[in-house]
């Protein structure tokens, strides 16, 4: 019987870059990504980092690339965060792969990791809950987990039928109207 | 018109690991990917590095998770490559992303990468073309183009099915052919 402690299909890949607009350039441009849907300059709800509330600011850009989504990710100060864990400023690279948990198994697949050893770096609340779980010492990187629920179904829906839709150039920056900061 | 210099959808995520056995664990047991299909001790026909023959042996293991592919990568050889050059010998972390090119683009698809100033790092042949292009001062990694045959959308459609109906721990290492790795 499988029993991996991921057990949800993983949709997410995400990167830190220095400056979200020409991360969003090169992804377009050299890989296709996009369009990509922008929060600037957002402080999570109910954020902690380590154990901590937590205020640090980041801007975040979504956009489909091939089966998978991209998140590019920028830190808009120098507070300590699960990025400048991994990435000092200046430096830019893979951060974290995402997957999408019923928002009512949060807390027992959460535990799941804790158990195994994993340390919960950093949690907010988008939508639904959100945890950031510290693999880098098996993984090399972040896992995280996310809650789902139809709202986050019509979030990642939306940015994929528009990649699909999508003429490569127009508006390649977009904001939605609807936004988890509500 | 999409206007972008790659064509074709990213399909593979790819992990340089120190570890090839060590990381498939890591990866099954945590991402519950797998099994993974492993080629040890690779060389690749007609090997080029940096414009010069190679002879740097690596260790591949490829395995679905999600909805695309995860390519392990470990080289226990001490000769120079696209891996060394992110990596040092116990060191990890994202390496490549690839996309499968028709033959027949396949020449317009390479074109496109040198025309725009990304240096073609690395390149090999098996049934098809491999090139690996140096992307990482825009994307912080490298990105390989692999020529698309019904050979090779045929090994990749195996390596996703097996894993949609695998039962996360039956022979989760197999060799290329599908048979469990022995040994392992």
């Amino acid at each position: 019987m499988r029993e991996p402690l991921i057990r949800y299909p993983i949709v997410q890949y995400a990167y830190v870059v220095e400056d979200l607009d020409a991360g969003i350039k090169h992804w377009v441009e050299v890989l296709g990504a996009g369009p990509f849907f922008v929060s600037r300059n957002h402080r999570g709800r109910d954020h902690t980092y380590r154990g901590t509330p937590d205020e640090a600011v980041f801007s975040y850009a979504f956009g489909q690339a091939g089966p998978a989504q991209i998140q590019l990710i920028q830190c808009m100060d120098n507070s300590p965060s699960v990025y400048r864990d991994m990435f000092a400023p200046g430096v830019e690279g893979f951060h974290h792969v995402a997957c999408l948990v019923p928002a009512a198994d949060m807390p027992a697949e959460v535990a799941r990791f804790v158990d195994a050893g994993y340390e919960v770096a950093s949690t907010l609340h988008s939508y639904v809950p959100v945890a950031y779980l510290d693999c880098r010492s098996t993984l090399g990187f972040f896992v995280e987990l996310h809650g789902f629920n139809e709202d986050v179904e019509e979030l990642f829906t939306e940015i994929r039928e528009a990649h699909e839709n999508w003429d490569g150039s127009t508006e390649p920056i977009r904001v939605r109207n609807k936004t988890s900061s509500k | 018109m999409r206007e972008t210099l790659l064509e074709h959808p990213v399909m593979q995520y790819a992990f340089v690991v120190d570890d090839l056995d060590e990381g498939m664990r890591h990866w099954t047991r945590v991402m519950g990917a797998g099994p993974f299909f492993v080629v040890r001790d690779f060389l690749g026909n007609e090997l080029m590095y940096r414009g010069t023959p190679s002879s740097t042996r690596v260790n591949y293991a490829f395995g679905q998770c999600g909805p695309v592919q995860i390519q392990l990568i470990s080289q226990d050889d001490p000769g120079p490559s696209i891996y060394r050059d992110m990596f040092a010998p116990g060191e990890g972390g994202l390496h490549h992303v690839c996309a499968l090119v028709p033959l027949e683009d396949w020449d317009t698809q390479v074109e496109r990468f040198t025309r725009a100033g990304y240096e073609c790092a690395s390149s090999l042949t098996t049934t098809v073309p491999a090139v690996y292009f140096d992307c990482r001062k825009d994307l912080g990694h490298f990105v390989e183009l692999y020529g698309r045959t019904e050979r090779t959308e045929g090994f990749f459609a195996m390596v996703a099915k097996t894993h949609a109906n695998w039962d996360g721990s039956t022979d989760p290492v197999r060799t290329r052919d599908g048979s469990p790795e022995v040994g392992v």
